[in-house]
């Protein structure tokens, strides 16, 4: 059994690094996005599927990080490495400072604060013209290279890709974590949760930091892809997409956000031979996939199983 | 020894509503205190101000010397004391086993950086902590459900979820608001010989607010009992049972000539 899920997670894992360096061009450009994706939806996940709140700032976080990793190297001419570091770290700062005012908020509200930040982001990032260069956007961003060779497009899909890998890791392990578990337990009661030692207002804006530190990573990730970065990087339409992949794959899932991702990222490009009906279609699958799986494609019980395949049935969830 | 908790001259209006009023008492360590009263007497509310959900219009809550009026909620678990609630508060979709995890909390330091990279001080904690969690399930004979939802339990088995939750800190004194509501004969009689347990096998003070006489009267050291606010008897629960002003609150004037028969 163990070796089977091996086997299994082996060669999924090969024939995700394989394809794109066969193909390459267009191919690799799209498993570069789902890579980005990946990471938005899993961190997305840390708040929509495990505080329970439905935060609509990720593709303002994102932008953040883009902004954070460009300036960082272009201004301050930090090293392309520590600059895509630092540029998480920001983020998880611009997540506090949405923290602590939208966890005074609850529900509906909360979402509308959240939205708020998103559209306050873009208006700086849109006005201020002597740091962001305004709509223009900062084209010409430098890739990283290793041991004097540029990265082209395969090398920034693995780099993407391995980030994504760790992404994925590092939020199962924080869901079974002592963290995980206190932020879960705020969603369920948030009364309980406190008899027991939890400061909500602390964990909830620890959540916003963890989850936008991928976030801009991500952000960061793309600018540096795309070599260019606007405010229009990611968009409301785009922070949506993000909700849906979470949503549709199974919130609160360590697999879910990941195949939504998937999903919703690689499911435009195949529809492109429908022209004009494309995203007509797309809005048409997205209301289907809801009626189907109201409550996700990966299930919590799906999840434990694959989970324990991931971890080489190693023992680690038991 | 200072007494495990002094209630002081305790208020607690609700604008003109005087839902406390000058409430006192002591709660000697290792003692097993009921409280009793008709509805709206002001049990829960007091509950809610020593564990510091509600705060205090005036008066003084001291716990094993230390000053505890108006102490954040949330700090109380790591100063050794826990509750249960009235409405049983469990987390529902998470599995039995967590929701006692979420119960050492307070016992368990690991924090983001650690889960992340899986720390060797965070992977031994959590290997304890989930062994401490399955030893007081187990106690409780909730063994076998630990993997199951919390939601899905039986409404007995929901209720004892709450104590396994509250007791696997090792607090030195427990809240039980209404234990036993809503359970039969046979669930509330077992509950009793768990309580008693408690206090007298694994040293808790407690303190226990319970409509259930069957389940007060036969393991309580000494009962308070509170009407409209304020403290009309405190005793024994024998001398509590023949006390004029109980029986005039929870039976009327009229049945005060049967008293001491």
């Amino acid at each position: 059994m163990a070796s089977k899920a091996r086997l299994g997670w082996l060669a999924f894992l090969v024939a995700v690094v394989v394809v794109p360096a066969v193909s390459g061009g267009y191919v690799g450009h799209v498993a570069v996005f789902i890579s980005i994706y990946v990471i938005l939806a899993s961190s997305l996940n840390i708040m929509i599927g495990l505080s329970g709140r439905t935060c609509f700032a990720h593709a303002a976080f994102a932008v953040i990080g883009g902004y954070a990793c460009a300036l960082l190297q272009l201004r301050l001419h930090i090293p392309y490495w520590i600059a895509l570091a630092m540029a998480g770290v920001v983020t998880a700062i611009a997540g506090v400072m949405l923290g602590i005012p939208a966890t005074r908020t609850r529900g509906p509200y909360l979402s509308l604060v959240t939205l708020g930040f998103g559209e306050i982001v873009r208006q700086v990032s849109i006005n201020a013209m002597n740091l962001t260069r305004g709509p223009l956007g900062i084209p010409g961003l430098p890739r990283p290279s290793i041991a004097g060779r540029r990265f082209g497009q395969y090398e920034m899909f693995l780099l993407c890709f391995l980030t994504a890998v760790a992404t994925v890791v590092i939020c199962s392990r924080l869901m079974h974590s002592r963290f995980g578990r206190s932020v879960m337990a705020i969603r369920e009661d948030e009364t309980a949760a406190q008899a027991f030692g939890i400061d909500i207002a602390r964990t909830t804006v620890i959540a916003f930091a963890v989850s936008a530190f991928f976030a801009g990573i991500a952000g960061a990730l793309s600018a540096t892809y795309l070599q260019l970065i606007s405010p229009d990087l990611f968009t409301f339409a785009d922070m949506f997409i993000m909700v849906c992949m979470v949503v549709l794959g199974g919130s609160g899932t360590v697999f879910g956000p990941v195949l939504g991702a998937a999903m919703l990222a690689a499911a435009p490009e195949m529809l492109r031979f429908l022209d004009e009906y494309r995203m007509l279609v797309f809005g048409a699958l997205l209301v289907a996939g809801i009626r189907w799986w109201p409550s996700g494609v990966i299930s919590k019980r799906l999840d434990e199983k694959l989970l324990r395949g991931f971890y080489f049935g190693a023992g680690a969830r038991d | 020894m200072a007494p495990a908790l002094e209630i002081r001259g305790v208020c607690k209006y609700f604008g003109g509503l005087r839902a406390l009023n000058d409430v006192s008492f002591v709660v000697e360590t290792g003692e097993l205190m009921g409280i009793i009263g008709p509805n709206g007497a002001g049990k829960t509310t007091l509950f809610d101000m020593i564990s510091g959900y509600t705060q205090l219009t005036s008066g003084q809550i001291i716990f094993e010397g230390a000053d505890f009026s108006n102490v954040k909620p949330h700090s109380i678990a790591g100063l050794g004391m826990t509750r249960t609630f009235q409405n049983i508060r469990l987390f529902g979709r998470l599995t039995v086993l967590d929701n006692v995890l979420v119960g050492l909390y307070c016992r368990t330091s690991a924090g983001v950086l650690d889960a992340a990279f899986r720390s060797v001080r965070s992977v031994r904690e959590e290997s304890q902590a989930r062994e401490k969690a399955a030893e007081y399930l187990s106690l409780l004979g909730l063994a076998d459900r630990s993997r199951d939802e919390a939601r899905e339990l039986s409404y007995g088995d929901q209720r004892r979820l709450e104590i396994v939750r509250a007791l696997v800190s090792e607090p030195h004194m427990l809240l039980l608001d209404e234990p036993s509501a809503g359970m039969n004969t046979f669930e509330a009689l077992k509950l009793r010989e768990i309580i008693l347990h408690i206090c007298k096998g694994m040293k808790k003070t407690i303190l226990l607010i319970e409509h259930n006489m069957q389940v007060v009267m036969n393991i309580a050291d000494r009962v308070v009992v509170l009407n409209h606010g304020a403290r009309i008897a405190e005793g024994s629960p024998r001398s509590i049972q023949r006390d004029p002003h109980v029986i005039e609150a929870y039976l009327g004037r009229r049945y005060l000539k049967h008293a001491g028969d």
